[in-house]
């Protein structure tokens, strides 16, 4: 059903004018309602320029990226409102003032959440916090927080929205390992149980490889798009990588890939 | 300088010491609003340039008039104007996302406008005393021109960021998660650059070029360092420039010393002891 699909890109590319890079080519896929989807491919591979595609702050310089049937270009403002996206918690300011509660409370005011009929703005905030499991350090100052305590905040002011898309980049650097498995299970709750379509940029998919529907391996073109069966291979990770990545296969048959980066978890 | 008067009360309640006293709620609205901005995006290099290009678009108003090719333009014009592009070629660097070129554009602009001061002031050693004046301030003398023009755009400034708080704080805390949130990260941007510069050239006056930092950034930063909420250190902020500016118009009554001078030298041994605390308590496990 077309209605389902929630991404679309159909040869996708992006050409960076200066200096003059083509970042993404000849990327076509979809996702439907409720997906979780891997992003991976090395440094500079065009993963971050694909989530700027998505959230309609580039225009592709050839094909097209559609989120709910609408172009992303053109529609941004209205897709805009359908997607919780999470940064890096490193790239955001450090130094300002704020705490938790507040984060989330400016992200929830910002889209209109508690007016016009759209629910208690104080109880979504509390909620949202809660959902991450930081409901107690909800007043400590968000720059004395540990990364990972961080990054939850911002999943949290992802999720105050009610996304129908969670676009997140990198969303377990610098988070430690229990709390790690409690967001990537937190991710395939909302994805299974919420219906929220969930499209991770990683460097590391060992965290999510029992979880995920689909893997896109990318090299400033799409090197394969499919089940984690199917794109996992040593053969596509070689592709996109440059270089031999060894697999390892777990015991519930999961394919696991050992990156420099996977070797550190 | 103050003519010496006979009692305390009276030199208080002598108009220019109360124009001062005007002058120092005004510049403490700026420090508040714009000084706790620039501290909170780490932006206080755009403070330092804007002040002193806001001196050379003083000094250029200056020149003309003596030349008499304008009449009746107060330098303050002349000053927010060159200010404010200063901020404008800032917000540009920063929206092309590199914190480097933000540096060197202000860095540039602020030797391009000293250079272009101490020119303007070689061309006019009659009028170079009224760029002096600029250079290093002083709130006692103020005029009621000054002060009108002071009042309305401190009141525009934060009208304006008060109309936009959301969006401008959400900027300064996230700018790629802000545009995902549909928010013009870019115009904003622009409107808080533009709107620091604006700050550092009502100030110009008061305090003069060379302090205009200590005034506007230093109560931000001591602010910073003791408050855990946006408010709270904007509210402190404000209070800390007000307090060093009261201070040193009283003090200007018992000694003869610059008073913006007095009130920078107050402000910054304030964020020096702020951080001593600071230091202190960490030590002790007292501040996390």
């Amino acid at each position: 059903m077309t209605g389902d699909i929630v991404v679309e890109a159909v040869g996708l590319g992006y050409d960076y004018v200066s200096p003059p890079v083509c970042a993404l080519r000849g990327v076509s896929f979809e996702l439907r309602r409720g997906a979780f989807l891997a992003v991976m491919g090395p440094n500079g591979s065009g993963k971050s320029t694909l989530v700027r595609a998505v959230l309609g702050l580039l225009r592709p310089t050839r094909g097209s990226i559609r989120v709910a049937g609408r172009e992303a270009w053109e529609y941004r403002r209205e897709i805009q409102r359908i997607i919780g996206y999470v940064p890096q918690h490193d790239s955001v300011n450090q130094h300002l003032p704020m705490c938790p509660r507040d984060i989330v409370g400016l992200a929830a005011s910002t889209r209109g959440v508690g007016r016009g009929g759209h629910g208690n703005l104080t109880a979504r905030v509390n909620d949202a916090l809660a959902m991450v499991g930081m409901a107690d350090l909800a007043h400590r100052p968000f720059g004395s927080l540990s990364g990972g305590q961080q990054q939850r905040v911002l999943v949290a002011r992802a999720l105050v929205v009610d996304p129908h898309l969670l676009l997140m980049d990198e969303p377990f650097a610098g988070v430690d390992v229990v709390h790690r498995n409690e967001l990537v299970e937190l991710l395939a709750w909302l994805s299974r149980e919420k219906h929220v379509t969930v499209m991770a940029v990683v460097h590391n998919i060992n965290p999510l490889a029992h979880f995920v529907d689909h893997v896109l391996l990318l090299d400033n073109r799409m090197v394969a798009f499919g089940t984690p069966g199917e794109t996992l291979t040593p053969e596509l990770l070689a592709e996109a990588y440059g270089a031999e990545v060894p697999v390892l296969v777990c015991d519930d048959g999961v394919l696991h890939p050992i990156t420099d980066h996977a070797a550190d978890h | 300088m103050p003519p010496t008067t006979d009692s305390f009360l009276d030199y208080i309640a002598s108009p220019y010491v109360l124009r001062a006293l005007a002058g120092v709620v005004l510049i403490a609205a700026n420090a508040g609003v714009s000084g706790a901005f620039a501290a909170f995006r780490r932006s206080t290099f755009l403070v330092s340039g804007a002040s002193h290009a806001a001196l050379a678009g003083a000094a250029l108003v200056i020149v003309l008039e003596t030349h008499g090719l304008i009449i009746g333009v107060n330098p303050l014009v002349g000053a927010a104007l060159a200010a404010v592009g200063l901020g404008l070629l800032a917000a540009w660097a920063s929206n092309r996302g590199s914190d480097e070129l933000v540096e060197t554009a202000i860095g540039v602009g602020f030797a391009f406008s000293m250079a272009l001061a101490a020119l303007l002031m070689s061309m006019i050693p009659e009028a170079a005393t009224r760029v002096w004046s600029v250079l290093l301030g002083d709130v006692l003398l103020l005029t009621n021109g000054d002060l009108w023009l002071m009042g309305g755009v401190t009141l525009a400034v934060c009208g304006i960021v008060w109309w936009f708080r959301r969006p401008l704080l959400f900027i300064t805390f996230d700018i790629e998660g802000a545009k995902s949130f549909g928010i013009r990260a870019g115009l904003h941007n622009t409107l808080l650059f533009g709107l620091i510069a604006l700050s550092c050239a009502v100030v110009l006056k008061s305090v003069g070029a060379i302090v205009v930092y200590a005034m506007l950034v230093a109560p931000a930063a001591t602010a910073l360092l003791l408050c855990a909420s946006v408010r709270r250190a904007m509210v402190t902020a404000t209070g800390i420039a007000l307090v060093s500016g009261l201070v040193a118009i009283g003090l200007s009554y018992y000694v003869r010393l610059s008073v913006g001078a007095l009130a920078a030298l107050l402000a910054c041994l304030t964020y020096f002891a702020a951080l001593c605390w600071r230091a202190t308590s960490r030590r002790r496990g007292g501040v996390a």
